[in-house]
């Protein structure tokens, strides 16, 4: 039913009737007969609703409301069934009357035990009646009247709070507001000529807060211009004071840890700038030593004479150093290039290179390692194109992904490195049938760049910084790059070059 | 008795309540507790044998949420503004907020407070030189804090002299 509610009725919900907590919707044709309802009648009602029957049958509170000639009538907190308050709006539309019942049950308890209060205060104390506004005090009002002569005069019934203040006469029941609250000497200059106009009106002051009576008092003043006369209002709202400190303090500490974290974050960019500086520092001086020790080795073992001086285990551990020496410069290189890239020390020299040229290049670079393991590497190139990279950087990346294949594919096996032209894009591959990864392994391989390093298929190490670098060189290309695997089957890396053509 | 409104003015969490209750009833919370509008709160000191009762407008912090009103500062015989050595854009919000109260106090005598000076020198965002500057072009600066209690005391006493002498 809610769905066919007209305009005037969805407007009329939404803009006239505070938020609800219960709904109940009826709708009558134009002689006030039940046509269609929504929601639960035993809720709001003793009797129950019944289609084709007047309403003011079934609820007698509504006896000779409908028809009528306006747009909607309301009537409010109604009691239609034992403690049950209702807010009864009646809408018109178009032939149809549309009545909406709206619970308010628990706002009406929450103010009946203070008007009770109240109406009962007014029936049997006479001291309530010199106060125009009555029993404002029970709302936690003082009143003070603005005399002819200048100062004011405190009116009953004086609330609790205030009599807690230390320049409270209890003789003589009178506080002087200028003298107890110095903060009005503020609000009087702000209402300016308020009080001189006597137009009927009021103005609220802003919170200001003080401590007697052993708590903290949230204050609001209202100057008021009420029958020739000028008043004063100081209301003590300690619980609405702390919700509104609450808000803000909310904010505040929101800006403050925001602060922090931009300062933490700060500090841990210069920490990481430090650290790339400093390992780009190391590994540069790192490279003449190893290559000295390298020099060193390489002049030994390629000298017969001095090689047969050696005993069989000795020249085993010659080999060991090189290969160890080898693996150590190959590991400082790529910290070295790691750190500049993620310093941002490197600037793109991109020039025009065919596929066929770069990849002989680094078909030439892996053919030792290939052979070491007896990998056939097949090149593919479907169309030969011209791609505009930084030939050194792009090198270093076929490089480290041929290198990889290399070290996950099993001895005898095959890896291609392959040039696929695909919907007008043009794709590098790099292709080989290793050992392959899981699923979740490929999903972040790009996303960490310090990887933990995985031992190869004969046992080679690594050094987890390879990826690290094709990533941050592809992207600073502008390509991309996606992998693809299956743990037995192989893997296969992807780099997807735009703008390319035909040689 | 004699009787001089003080306000207290700065950035939000600067510490302005917290330098007040050190020097008013010698506590401080490590909580940091927003102030709404403002806070006031009184204390009588002798300054040369005469005593003077202080009237201190312990002011909301200004930023988005909040603007300071510049009729808080009527009637005003002396102000602080407020600095958080740990946050820099404190200083200038305190800076901003003195051309305001230098118009509506008439000139009235005040003092830069740059509090949590208890806090590791490392996490200082405002240097030496910028208070050394500050105190060479003839502004009163006291560094203090709230926490310690390090110079509140010669905070209030000093300010409450310049107002007599004023």
């Amino acid at each position: 039913m809610l769905n066919e509610l007209p305009i005037q009725v969805t407007d009329y919900l939404l803009n006239k009737i505070n938020p609800f907590t219960g709904l109940l919707i009826l709708r009558l044709n134009n002689k006030g007969v039940i046509d269609k309802w929504k929601g639960n009648p035993k809720d709001y009602l003793c009797n129950e609703i019944k289609k084709g029957v007047r309403v003011d049958e079934l609820i007698p509170a509504l006896t000779g409301l409908i028809p009528f000639d306006s747009e909607s009538i309301k009537l409010t907190r109604l009691q239609l069934k034992d403690d049950k308050y209702t807010d009864v709006h009646i809408v018109k539309d178009n032939g149809n009357y549309w009545i909406i019942f709206v619970d308010q049950t628990k706002e009406v308890d929450k103010l009946k035990d203070l008007l009770q209060n109240m109406n009962e205060r007014e029936l049997h104390e006479k001291d309530a009646y010199e106060n125009p506004f009555k029993n404002v005090d029970r709302l936690n009002f003082a009143t003070f009247r603005k005399e002819k002569q200048n100062g004011f005069c405190l009116l009953p019934n004086v609330p609790e709070w205030l009599k807690k203040h230390p320049l409270y006469n209890t003789k003589t029941n009178e506080l002087d507001p200028v003298k107890a609250f110095p903060f009005l000497e503020v609000f009087f200059v702000e209402i300016g000529n308020f009080w001189k106009d006597y137009e009927e009106n009021y103005i609220v002051s802003e919170t200001w807060s003080e401590t007697f009576g052993g708590k903290d008092h949230y204050m609001r003043a209202f100057a008021v211009n009420f029958n020739e006369e000028n008043y004063l209002f100081i209301k003590s709202f300690i619980r609405e004071g702390v919700e509104e400190q609450n808000l803000l303090q909310a904010f505040r500490d929101s800006a403050l840890a925001f602060d922090k974290l931009a300062k933490a974050e700060k500090k841990l960019k210069e920490l990481l700038v430090y650290k790339n500086k400093f390992n780009s520092i190391i590994s540069h001086d790192l490279r003449a030593p190893i290559a000295a020790v390298l020099g060193v080795v390489d002049l030994i073992s390629s000298d017969e004479d001095e090689l047969n001086k050696l005993n069989e285990g000795y020249r085993e551990l010659l080999l060991s150093i090189k290969d160890e020496m080898l693996r150590l410069l190959d590991y400082n290189d790529k910290l070295y290039h790691w750190a500049n890239l993620e310093l941002g020390n490197f600037n793109l020299e991109i020039q025009e290179v065919s596929v066929s040229e770069i990849f002989e290049i680094a078909g030439n670079t892996a053919k030792g390692k290939c052979d070491e393991k007896n990998i056939k590497l097949q090149v593919e190139i479907a169309e030969d194109k011209i791609i505009k990279v930084d030939k050194t950087l792009f090198l270093q990346v076929l490089n480290n992904l041929l290198s990889n294949a290399v070290k996950f594919t099993p001895e005898g096996n095959d890896i291609t490195l392959s040039e696929v032209v695909n919907d007008g894009k043009l794709f590098i591959n790099v292709h080989d049938t290793g050992i392959g990864m899981k699923e979740d392994v490929v999903k972040n391989l790009f996303e960490d760049s310090l990887r933990g390093t995985t031992v190869g298929t004969s046992g080679e190490k690594g050094t987890g910084l390879g990826l690290g670098i094709i990533k941050k060189v592809v992207d600073a290309h502008g390509f991309a790059i996606t992998a693809s695997s299956k743990p037995g089957k192989g893997t296969t890396f992807s780099i997807e070059i735009p703008g390319t053509s035909v040689v | 008795m004699i009787k001089k409104k003080i306000c207290m003015l700065g950035a939000f969490a600067v510490g302005k309540t917290s330098l007040v209750q050190r020097f008013v009833n010698s506590i401080f919370s490590e909580k940091y507790q927003t102030t709404i509008g403002v806070k006031i709160d009184q204390k009588i000191v002798k300054i040369n044998e005469r005593e003077i009762n202080l009237m201190l407008w312990d002011i909301h912090g200004e930023d988005n949420f909040q603007k300071v009103k510049p009729s808080y500062i009527m009637g005003a015989a002396g102000y602080f503004i407020v600095v958080d050595v740990t946050r820099g854009d404190t200083l200038e919000v305190g800076m901003s907020l003195q051309k305001m109260a230098d118009n509506m106090s008439n000139g009235a005598p005040y003092i830069v407070l740059f509090n949590k000076t208890d806090l590791d020198k490392e996490e200082w965002d405002i240097s030496d030189s910028v208070i050394n500057d500050l105190k060479n072009s003839g502004v009163n600066v006291i560094l203090t804090s709230a926490k310690e209690g390090t110079g509140v005391e010669e905070a209030f006493t000093g300010l409450t002299q310049m107002m007599i002498n004023n």
